[in-house]
């Protein structure tokens, strides 16, 4: 970002490549449409340039990048703007620019099994799903911490939150995606829960 | 730890986040308690669940078209940032839209300063000025005015200072010293030599400062020696003084051989002696001035050596104390019978024209003072104070009557004096004959 600052545009072209898939991610979970998630997308490094002058060596650039998407994609939501997600059957080609019969069928599986790869589609289904269906606060807790792999000291910067309501709104989230995948888990049988002393 | 603490801590516990005195303890429930257990067991399903889908089949490549817009607009803002910065200090300087103009006048005036320090090296004060002065020493100086001009008290206060050069005055250079820097002023000056120190008098006696005169004499005035520079001196101090004490001499002279009978010889003695000295002084200077050199002048005066000589006191005979008023007068008449027939080196044409006076063809103002300095530096006294009778007759009301007055006066003591030295017997036997000749008369 330094670079940036100097006017080196190639050093700012190895910043976006370095985060917006990440933040693509992030933004296209939050907001659930594509097209929408693409403006914001495109609107959050459109900040960034515009605010490259504000921007100190001090901070770290991860967490300055993620509070402009998280204040765009909570304004966005805020505003009541924010669509019904795309359903995964949803057809290619009504939003965005998706491709392809589903998203879902476009996971491909690692070793084959039919059955395996149908599981797991089913539980990316649910999944996306209760994601789009989290509240906000818990949602971008909930996308903070697995999409950007920030701690919970930086999202409760970045949300302005104190850390234990940052956890505590975690906790919130993991028990809606647990309600949502219990059916599935009863199929396949609880999980052994590996507990180091 | 307690089933409560437990869901506490269970998001701490799922990322790993816990210290380890807790996550000992947390372990040590779960081993206890089976419903905890199971519950932990759902939520590590399905959090591993949903980072499975998240990374696998939900990830999802951001948009080119997104990427491309960024970069777009991130070229162009480093673009306008680099114009917005603006050109170069100097590509802005040279792009100044007054800069020809103000370079232009600056020019001009840069020229005309140059021509006008080269013309007049006046303009500039101080050092500038000495060095305009080597750059261009060829400027013409008008021909500089008679040292007596100016007053000796700044030529005196210029020497005080060590000055290097002293220029006489009518062009303002007054003196350039190397200590000064041309701040002096004339007033300044005159302040300074009305309290000579003896290191100025030392320097005025080296410059050839005459104080009969109050001028200077020799190499250190500019411009040679011009006769007419003895014109019209004004009065100094040290000059005027000089002239009063000669005038005291020579009224206690006068009033002496008129109220009195002629005094004796030795009476006269210091009186002549001490009026001698001064005029001595200002021969000298009156030589120098007239430009008339040194040996020739001495040898135009033979009679001043010898004008108060050692021996000269006791060479005429003592005579009475008082005398008749008769006696005088055939004294008198007899030295002037004398003064016709021993004076061969008169100049008669000189003398009938300063007798003469007011003729037509008599000499102007500036001629006829000339002419009377040169006689009396010359030691021709009766040329000289016939030529200051003259002079007095003519134009009685000159501010420098009194020195010619003076000078006439000094001019008849030196005659009668030289005259006593050259023919002193026959001046006695003339005066014993007439004085024969009266008491053969009154008998």
């Amino acid at each position: 970002m330094a670079r940036y600052q100097k006017g080196d545009v190639d050093a700012f072209a190895e910043l976006v490549s370095r985060h917006e898939k990440r933040l693509w991610n992030f933004v296209r979970r939050f907001v659930a449409d594509s097209a929408t998630a693409e403006d914001l997308l495109q609107e959050v490094f459109l900040r960034v340039v515009r605010s490259a002058a504000e921007w100190h060596p001090s901070a770290k650039f991860s967490t300055w990048l993620l509070t402009i998407a998280r204040n765009l994609c909570t304004d966005q939501a805020r505003r009541g703007a924010l669509r019904k997600a795309d359903s995964l059957d949803q057809t290619p080609g009504a939003r965005g620019d998706d491709s392809g019969p589903h998203r879902i069928d476009k996971v491909a599986s690692p070793d084959g099994n039919a059955e395996r790869a149908a599981m797991d589609r089913e539980i990316a289904l649910r999944v996306d799903q209760a994601v789009e269906e989290l509240p906000v606060e818990q949602r971008e807790v909930f996308l903070m911490r697995e999409m950007m792999d920030l701690s919970f000291a930086e999202i409760a910067t970045a949300t302005g939150a104190s850390e234990p309501t940052v956890k505590s709104r975690m906790r919130y989230a993991l028990e809606r995606l647990r309600s949502a995948l219990v059916e599935l888990h009863d199929q396949n049988g609880p999980a052994a829960v590996e507990v180091t002393p | 730890m307690n089933c409560a603490q437990i869901k506490e801590q269970l998001v701490d516990f799922l990322y790993d986040e816990l210290p380890a005195s807790l996550r000992a303890a947390f372990a040590e429930h779960l081993r206890g308690c089976p419903g905890c257990s199971a519950e932990v067991a759902t939520y590590q399903r399905t959090l591993g669940q949903a980072r499975a889908a998240l990374a696998g089949p939900l990830l999802q490549e951001p948009p080119a078209r997104a990427r491309l817009a960024v970069l777009a607009a991130a070229r162009t803002a480093a673009r306008s940032a680099r114009k917005a910065e603006g050109p170069g200090f100097f590509a802005r300087f040279w792009r100044t839209p007054w800069l020809l103009p103000a370079f232009g006048a600056v020019s001009v005036a840069t020229v005309v300063f140059l021509v006008r320090v080269l013309k007049n090296p006046e303009v500039i004060p101080g050092r500038w000025r000495q060095s305009v002065e080597e750059i261009a020493p060829a400027t013409p100086q008008p021909i500089a005015q008679p040292p007596t001009a100016q007053p000796a008290a700044e030529t005196a206060a210029a020497a005080k200072g060590g000055d290097k050069e002293v220029e006489v005055a009518g062009i303002g250079r007054v003196a350039k010293a190397s200590g000064h820097k041309g701040k002096a002023t004339g007033g300044m000056m005159a302040s300074k030599a009305e309290a000579p120190t003896s290191e100025s008098a030392r320097k005025r006696k080296d410059l050839g400062f005459d104080p009969l005169s109050g001028s200077l004499r020799g190499n250190a005035t500019a411009g040679g020696s011009a006769p007419s520079r003895f014109a019209e001196p004004p009065p100094p101090r040290a000059a005027a003084k000089a002239s009063r004490e000669i005038d005291d001499l020579m009224g206690s002279f006068d009033t002496e051989r008129k109220a009195t009978p002629p005094a004796p010889t030795e009476t006269k003695q210091p009186t002549a002696k001490k009026s001698s000295a001064g005029r001595e002084k200002d021969t000298l200077s009156l030589d120098e001035f007239a430009g008339a050199p040194e040996p020739a002048a001495q040898a135009a005066r033979p009679s001043a050596p010898s004008y108060a000589p050692a021996g000269a006191a006791a060479a005429p005979a003592p005579q009475p104390a008082t005398r008749p008023a008769k006696m005088r007068q055939a004294e008198v008449a007899a030295e002037a019978a004398t003064d016709s027939a021993s004076e061969p080196s008169f100049d008669g044409k000189a003398k009938e024209k300063a007798d003469k006076g007011g003729s037509k063809d008599a000499p102007s103002l500036d001629e006829g003072i000339r002419k009377a300095d040169r006689l009396f530096a010359a030691a021709d006294w009766t040329a000289a104070a016939a030529a200051y009778r003259d002079l007095l007759r003519r134009f009685g009301n000159h501010k420098d009557a009194p020195k010619w007055r003076d000078r006439m006066n000094q001019s008849l003591v030196a005659e009668e004096e030289s005259r006593k030295l050259q023919t002193p017997k026959a001046t006695k036997a003339a005066k014993v004959k007439t004085t024969d000749d009266v008491l053969k008369g009154e008998k």
